[in-house]
């Protein structure tokens, strides 16, 4: 843009001036100008604020992004269900923030009816429905058994979804005065397509499926409607058998939980867990210690090395006492004399002789 | 009082033949008059006694007719430089003229053609313009001097968004205006900012923040006959009356 203004004072190859809308602006010049001299301005380049345009992009890259999020749906990292009676089923994102629920059969309607759970982070959502169930008595004392699974979407290790919610439920039940059991587990997409295609909430299903692998006759709508408690109670040994009970949350799986893990990855059978301190009396008996395994191997392998060396010890001591039977004693001397005749020891036997 | 803002619009008016107007015109810019012809003569004149404000005023509306925009010289310089050429002449004539510098149009105007007189005429106005302005920004520069004031100060306190500049202009127009104002600021060298403040509706810190530009641009037009070709170049925020 082009304007006029008055030369007010030249100076050092500059000059002052002022427009016509009242701005006083120092210029460089080149050429003869007179204070008082109107000129014209020259083409005002546009300059390049690299801050602000770096500004800019930084703002248009942020605004981008929030439009992308908030345009995109967010993905959803895994599935969280909480199994009471009633059940419900939490679609978390990558951040823990719960993105959708669903009502599962059983009863979900009363678990969740009401609550706006779309937006808040796991923990908050899973300690308000925790309160919700208490408050409608769904919890209590006679019935506080809690049964969560985690189905990731991608990662097949969604780290601290599990404790996140074993702990959220411990901790409100536990503020509410309830001694309530948490039994976690976890499954595979399959296998939460397959129990929402039969009708069954994936922890429960999970159960049913534990429990029919015995062989016994199970009956699924027991699985579908009863309490977890009751079903505990009816078909004790079986669903305990099926269950595999960890002694906590740090342990190292072994090879045969890994390959379990690997058969429920691919729609196989399930793992649940129940930390040790929850364990009921069924499992006392048959409580899986860490390590056994490796303790056994490591013995077996040490019994090998210990009898191999001492083969190989009475193997030497038996070769000799052979060896000098046969030849007897002065042949050996003999032999061993002549082989101490090497070069060096000539002379002096020489000047023996 | 010269009303600088409405002097397109009054030349334009006047030019196309209305005689009212021209007549007001000139009867409102006697006192302008009065000063260019005293300036030029260098002592004290009255009407009705010196010839030289009769000059003045056949100078005024010749002017009047021959103002043209497109020269780069407002119209009360114009019209300054027109009076002055005019009595330089008439003293010239009458032996009476004091040691003037400036030289007459119309000297052995008998030797020249009409183009060649139009043409040295318009070189003489040019020339004179130029000579004013420069004496006008050095007018201007010792006079902001006073109050602390350099261009260099000018330009770092300019504001560079439009719409703060003319709330910065408005300020000043307010003072240039406030006779009371003023004369405070003129006898102790201080921007009265609260009373401005209250005036204008700005904050304290936006006049105190702009205190060395309002002051220019104050002075200007309040002296707006001293610097009449910085008055008339700097357009102010909106229509006000502003005296030269």
């Amino acid at each position: 843009m082009t304007g006029r203004a008055i030369v007010l004072e030249v100076k050092n190859g500059s000059c002052t001036v002022v427009t016509a809308d009242g701005e006083f602006r120092k210029l460089k010049i080149r050429g003869d100008y007179r204070p008082g001299q109107e000129i014209t301005l020259p083409e005002a380049r546009r300059r390049v604020n690299r801050l602000a345009l770096l500004a800019a992009s930084l703002t248009l890259f942020l605004a981008a992004t929030a439009l992308w999020r908030v345009m995109m749906p967010p993905a959803i990292a895994a599935y969280v269900t909480l199994e009471l009676d009633s059940a419900v089923e939490l679609a978390v994102d990558g951040d823990n923030v719960v993105r959708g629920v669903r009502l599962l059969e059983g009863g979900g309607q009363d678990l969740a009816a009401g609550l706006d759970l779309t937006g808040m982070p796991l923990d908050q959502a899973v300690e308000k429905i925790v309160t919700e169930a208490v408050g409608k008595n769904i919890i209590t004392e006679d019935n506080s058994v809690v049964l969560s699974t985690v189905t990731p979407v991608k990662d097949p290790d969604p780290s601290g979804l599990d404790s996140l919610v074993r702990k959220t439920v411990e901790s409100s039940l536990k503020s509410r005065g309830i001694d309530g059991r948490v039994l976690m587990g976890r499954a595979s997409p399959e296998i939460r397509e397959k129990a929402g295609s039969q009708g069954f909430p994936t922890g429960r299903y999970m159960l049913y499926l534990d429990a029919a692998k015995t062989g016994e006759p199970v009956d699924p709508e027991d699985f579908k409607k009863k309490k977890i408690t009751s079903i505990e109670k009816d078909r004790k040994i079986k669903v305990r058998e099926n269950l595999r009970v960890e002694t906590g949350d740090q342990r190292e799986p072994d090879r045969d939980e890994e390959k379990q893990r690997v058969q429920s990855d691919r729609g196989g059978p399930q793992v649940l867990h129940e930390r040790p301190d929850r364990q009921g009396d069924f499992e006392k008996d048959r409580a899986w210690k860490p390590g056994e395994e490796e303790k056994r191997r490591e013995e077996d392998s040490r019994k090998d090395r210990d009898k191999k060396e001492n083969d190989w010890k009475r193997g030497r001591e038996n070769g000799l006492k052979s060896t000098v039977a046969a030849w007897g004693r002065d042949r050996i001397n003999a032999v061993r004399d002549e082989l101490l005749r090497f070069p060096g020891r000539k002379k002096g036997n020489h000047d023996e002789n | 009082m010269l009303p600088v803002i409405e002097l397109d619009e009054k030349l334009s008016l006047i030019r196309n033949g209305d005689s009212k107007a021209r007549e007001d015109f000139i009867e409102s810019h006697r006192h302008f008059i009065a000063r260019a012809a005293v300036k030029v003569c260098g002592r004290s004149l009255e009407w009705d006694r010196d010839d030289e404000l009769s000059i003045g005023l056949a100078a005024f509306n010749e002017a009047i007719d021959r103002f043209d925009e497109n020269r780069g010289v407002p119209f009360p310089a114009f019209a300054r430089l027109i009076i002055k050429s005019r009595i330089t002449d008439f003293l010239r004539r009458q032996h009476r003229h004091s040691a003037h510098s400036c030289g007459s149009l119309d000297d052995n105007v008998q030797e020249y053609s009409a183009l060649e007189i139009s043409l040295a005429r318009d070189r003489y106005l040019e020339e004179e313009a130029a000579r004013e302005r420069e004496e006008e920004v050095a007018e201007f520069s010792r006079l902001i001097g006073q109050f602390g004031i350099s261009f260099d100060d000018l330009v770092k306190s300019s504001p560079r968004h439009r719409d703060t500049r003319a709330s910065l202009q408005e300020i000043a127009r307010r003072l240039a205006g406030d006779e009371e104002l003023f004369t405070q600021l003129m006898t102790t060298g201080k921007l009265p900012v609260a009373a401005l403040s209250r005036m204008s509706g700005a904050s304290v810190k936006t006049v105190e923040r702009g205190r060395r530009y309002i002051i220019a641009i104050a002075l200007i037009w309040r002296f707006c006959e001293d610097f009449l070709h910085l008055c008339t170049f700097i357009k102010p925020p909106g229509k006000g009356s502003r005296s030269a």
